[in-house]
C-alpha cells in the first residue's frame, strides 16, 4: 500500500515536472576549434547563450542537496572496512 | 586535504554560481535519472550516480568532439592493462583474468566526472567545487588521487632525498601543463600537421597502451635547442637520439616487486600486497622501440608483476609470463638540470652502477628481461673528449 502511494506520488512529481527546465537542445557545442584552424565537425561558432531556462520550483534534488542540514540528517553512516592491503599501492 | 564530511562531499555550496552555469540549466534528473521526491530513498531509486560513465548519454549532445574520440582514452578503455595481460597469459585464462580484473583495476576507470566535476572514487568521492563542472582538473584532488603513488610522490618530491620535478620546483607546472585536454581526451595526436593527408595519419589506430602511438607529450616540444645540440651541451651533441631524455635527467624512483591479490574473507573486498618497494635508476635497452620512441637506451622500472600475482583466479594464469620484461619503458616525473649519472661524461661511462646488467635481474626473471638487459657498460670515454658539460 504505502509503496503504491510512493509510486503513484512519483509519477505525479515527474508529471508535475515533466518538461521543466531542459537545457535547450539547439545549445551549440562549446568552441574547441584546434590550433591551425583545422575545423572538426563541430561549428566554430561561439556558444550561444543557454536558453535561460527557469529551474522551476519542485526541484526535491536541489533543494536538498543545497542543504547542509538536511544532508547531514539524511547521510547514510559511514561504514569502515579496514583494509587488509599491505605495501605500496 | 582534509577528508571531506559526507555532506560536504554532496552539497552544492554555492547554488547561485552552479545555477548561473550552463550545466545548472538542466534539470538534476536528466542526467541523474532517480525521481522528485523530498523522501531520499524515493528520490534515490534508480539513481545514477555517475552520469559521466554514459557520456554519449549526458554530454555527446553538447560535447561531441569530445566525446567521439573516447575510443581512443585509455582513461576510459583501460585498454592499456589488458594488453599486457593478454600477451602475459593465453585466451583461456582471459575469463578468470576478466573476473581478477572487475574486482581490482575496474575502480581506476575514469569517468569525465573524475577530472571535472568530482575527486575520484578512489579517494572517496566529493565535489571539487560544488557541482561547478571545472574546465581544469585540480592536479591534487583529481590526477594526483590516482595518480599519487608514484607519478605524483616523484613530482611533488615526496620521496625521501628525493627533490621535487624542475617544472614544479621552479617551473611551478602542474600536469595539465603538459597533459593537456586533447591528449587526455585521447586524441591521437595532430598527425596532419607533419602528414598532410597521409595514410598513415589517418590509419593510426586507437593507443593500446600508455607508450604506443605519438609520443604526448614530448620534451622536445618546449625544449628544441636542447633536443637538436644547439645549445652547445656537449652531451646533447654526442648523445641527441640514442638515449632518452630521462637517462640523463632523471633521478631515483620507485620500482616495485610482486603484488598479489585476492578477495577477503572477512569483508568481501578486494585486497592486494605488495612485495618489496625500491629506489633506484636502472638505464637499459628499449623495450619498445618505435619510430616515435626511437632510443637505444631508456629508463627501465620494475613494475609489480610476478607470475603468481594471480593465482587466487586460477592456476598459471600468465603462462605466457615471459613474453614481456618485468623491467618496462618508464619516464619518471623527476626531472632534474643536474643529476649524479650525468655529471660527467665518465660519471656515466665505464660505471655499471646505472645499468641494468643481468646480475641485477632476479634469476627467475632473466628470461623475461633478455630483451632489455645490458651485456656491457659503455667503455669509459678518453678524458681529452669529458669536456666539461
Ligand atoms: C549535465 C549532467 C548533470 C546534471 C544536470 C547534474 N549532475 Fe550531478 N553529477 C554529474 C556528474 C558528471 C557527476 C560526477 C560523477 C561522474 O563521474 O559521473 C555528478 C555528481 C553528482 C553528485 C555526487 C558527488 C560526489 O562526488 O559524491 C551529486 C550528489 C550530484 N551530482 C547531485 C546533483 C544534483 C542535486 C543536481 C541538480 C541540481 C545534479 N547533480 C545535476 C552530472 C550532472
Ligand atoms: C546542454 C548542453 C551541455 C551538456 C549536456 C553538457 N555540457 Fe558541458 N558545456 C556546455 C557548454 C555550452 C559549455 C561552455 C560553457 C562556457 O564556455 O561557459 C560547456 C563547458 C564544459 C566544460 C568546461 C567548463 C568551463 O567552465 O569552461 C566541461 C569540463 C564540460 N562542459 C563537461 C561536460 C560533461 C562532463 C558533460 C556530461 C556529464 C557535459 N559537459 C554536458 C554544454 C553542455
Ligand atoms: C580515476 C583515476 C584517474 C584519474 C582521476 C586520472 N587518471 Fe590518468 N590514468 C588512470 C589509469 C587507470 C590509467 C591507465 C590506463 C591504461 O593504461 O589502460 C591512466 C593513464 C594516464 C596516462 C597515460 C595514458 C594516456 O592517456 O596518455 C596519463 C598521461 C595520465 N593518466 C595522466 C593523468 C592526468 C594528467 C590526470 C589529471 C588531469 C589524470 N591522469 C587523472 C587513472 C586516472
Ligand atoms: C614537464 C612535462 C610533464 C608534466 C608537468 C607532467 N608530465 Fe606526465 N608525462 C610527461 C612525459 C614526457 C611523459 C611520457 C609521454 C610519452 O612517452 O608518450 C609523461 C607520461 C605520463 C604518464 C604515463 C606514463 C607513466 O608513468 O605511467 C602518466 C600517468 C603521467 N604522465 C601523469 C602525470 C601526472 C599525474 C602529472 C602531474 C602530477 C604529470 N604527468 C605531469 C611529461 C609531463
Ligand atoms: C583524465 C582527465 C580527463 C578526463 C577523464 C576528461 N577530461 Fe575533459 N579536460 C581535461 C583537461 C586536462 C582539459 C583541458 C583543461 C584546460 O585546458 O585548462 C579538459 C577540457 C575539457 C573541456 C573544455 C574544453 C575547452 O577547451 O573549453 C570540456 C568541454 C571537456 N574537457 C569535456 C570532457 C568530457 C565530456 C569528458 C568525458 C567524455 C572529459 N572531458 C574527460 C581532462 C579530462
Ligand atoms: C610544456 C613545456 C615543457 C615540456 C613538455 C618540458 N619542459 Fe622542461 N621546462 C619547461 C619550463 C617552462 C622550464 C622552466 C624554465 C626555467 O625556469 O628555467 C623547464 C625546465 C627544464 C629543465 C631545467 C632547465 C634549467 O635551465 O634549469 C630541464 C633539465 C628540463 N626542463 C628538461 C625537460 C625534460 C627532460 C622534459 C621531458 C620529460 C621536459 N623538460 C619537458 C617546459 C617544458
Ligand atoms: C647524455 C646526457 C644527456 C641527455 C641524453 C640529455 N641531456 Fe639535457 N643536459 C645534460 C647536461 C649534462 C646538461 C647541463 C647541466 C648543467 O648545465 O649543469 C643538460 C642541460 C639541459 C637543459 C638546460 C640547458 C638548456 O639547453 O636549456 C635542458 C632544458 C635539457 N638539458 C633538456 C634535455 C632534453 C629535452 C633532452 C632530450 C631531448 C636532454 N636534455 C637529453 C645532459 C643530457
Ligand atoms: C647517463 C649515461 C651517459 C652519459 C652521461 C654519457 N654517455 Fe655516452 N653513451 C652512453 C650509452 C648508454 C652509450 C651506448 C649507446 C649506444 O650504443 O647507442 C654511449 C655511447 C657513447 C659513444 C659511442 C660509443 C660506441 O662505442 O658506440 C660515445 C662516443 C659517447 N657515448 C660519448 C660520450 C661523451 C663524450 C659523453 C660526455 C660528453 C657521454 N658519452 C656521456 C651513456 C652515457
Amino acid at each position: 500500500m504505502l509503496r503504491t502511494t510512493a509510486v503513484a506520488l512519483t509519477f505525479l512529481a515527474l508529471a508535475l515536472t515533466a518538461g521543466c527546465g531542459h537545457a535547450s537542445p539547439s545549445t551549440h557545442p562549446p568552441d574547441r576549434t584546434p590550433e591551425g584552424g583545422a575545423s572538426l565537425d563541430a561549428p566554430s561558432a561561439a556558444p550561444t547563450e543557454v536558453e535561460p531556462a527557469p529551474i522551476n520550483a519542485p526541484n526535491a534534488c536541489l533543494s536538498c542537496h543545497t542543504d547542509k542540514q538536511q544532508l547531514i540528517d539524511t547521510a547514510a553512516p559511514v561504514e569502515v572496512a579496514p583494509s587488509e592491503s599491505s605495501g605500496v599501492g | 586535504m582534509a577528508p571531506l564530511e559526507p555532506w560536504e562531499k554532496v552539497l552544492i555550496s554555492d547554488a547561485p554560481a552552479y545555477l548561473d552555469s550552463v550545466h545548472g540549466h538542466i534539470v538534476c534528473t536528466e542526467c541523474h535519472g532517480g525521481a522528485q521526491s523530498p523522501d531520499k530513498e524515493t528520490a534515490h531509486e534508480g539513481l545514477v550516480a555517475n552520469p559521466s560513465q554514459d557520456f554519449e548519454k549526458t554530454c555527446g549532445e553538447c560535447h561531441p568532439d569530445v566525446v567521439s574520440i573516447q575510443p581512443g582514452n585509455l582513461h576510459v578503455t583501460q585498454a592499456g592493462y589488458w594488453t599486457v595481460l593478454d600477451q602475459r597469459s593465453t585466451p583461456e585464462s582471459h575469463s578468470a583474468l576478466e573476473n581478477m580484473f572487475d574486482n581490482h583495476c575496474a575502480s581506476c576507470h575514469t569517468t569525465c566526472g573524475d577530472c571535472h566535476v568530482s575527486q575520484p572514487g578512489t579517494v572517496g568521492g566529493g565535489f571539487i567545487d560544488g557541482h561547478v563542472f571545472q574546465k581544469t582538473p585540480s592536479m591534487t584532488r583529481n590526477c594526483t588521487a590516482c595518480h599519487g603513488s608514484r607519478v605524483g610522490n616523484e613530482y611533488l618530491g615526496k620521496n625521501e632525498g628525493l627533490r621535487a620535478d624542475v617544472h614544479f620546483r621552479e617551473g611551478r607546472m602542474n600536469c595539465v601543463n603538459c597533459h593537456d585536454g586533447s591528449e587526455m581526451h585521447g586524441d591521437p595526436g595532430d598527425c596532419m600537421t607533419c602528414h598532410p593527408g597521409g595514410e598513415e595519419a589517418i590509419a593510426l589506430p586507437p593507443a593500446d597502451h600508455r607508450y604506443a602511438g605519438v609520443q604526448s607529450p614530448r620534451c622536445e616540444t618546449c625544449h628544441a635547442s636542447a633536443a637538436t645540440g644547439q645549445d652547445g651541451t656537449p652531451m646533447h651533441v654526442v648523445h641527441g637520439g640514442d638515449l632518452s631524455c630521462q637517462v640523463c635527467h632523471s633521478v631515483s624512483y620507485s620500482n616495485c616487486d610482486g603484488c598479489h591479490v585476492a578477495v577477503s574473507e572477512k569483508t568481501g573486498n578486494p585486497f592486494f600486497s605488495t612485495d618489496a618497494t625500491y629506489l633506484g635508476l636502472f638505464i637499459g635497452r628499449n623495450p619498445r622501440p618505435s619510430y616515435e620512441r626511437p632510443y637505444a637506451f631508456v629508463l627501465l622500472r620494475h613494475v609489480p608483476i610476478a607470475p603468481d600475482n594471480f593465482d587466487y583466479y586460477g592456476e598459471d594464469l600468465l603462462a605466457n609470463f615471459n613474453r614481456l620484461p618485468t623491467w618496462v619503458y618508464t619516464t619518471p616525473h623527476n626531472v632534474q638540470l643536474d643529476t649524479p649519472q650525468a655529471e660527467s661524461c665518465n660519471a656515466c661511462h665505464g660505471n655499471a652502477e646505472w645499468f641494468l646488467t643481468a646480475d641485477r635481474v632476479k634469476p627467475a626473471e632473466l628470461r623475461a628481461n633478455q630483451s632489455v638487459i645490458v651485456g656491457s657498460v659503455p667503455a669509459p670515454v678518453p678524458l681529452e673528449e669529458e669536456t666539461a658539460p
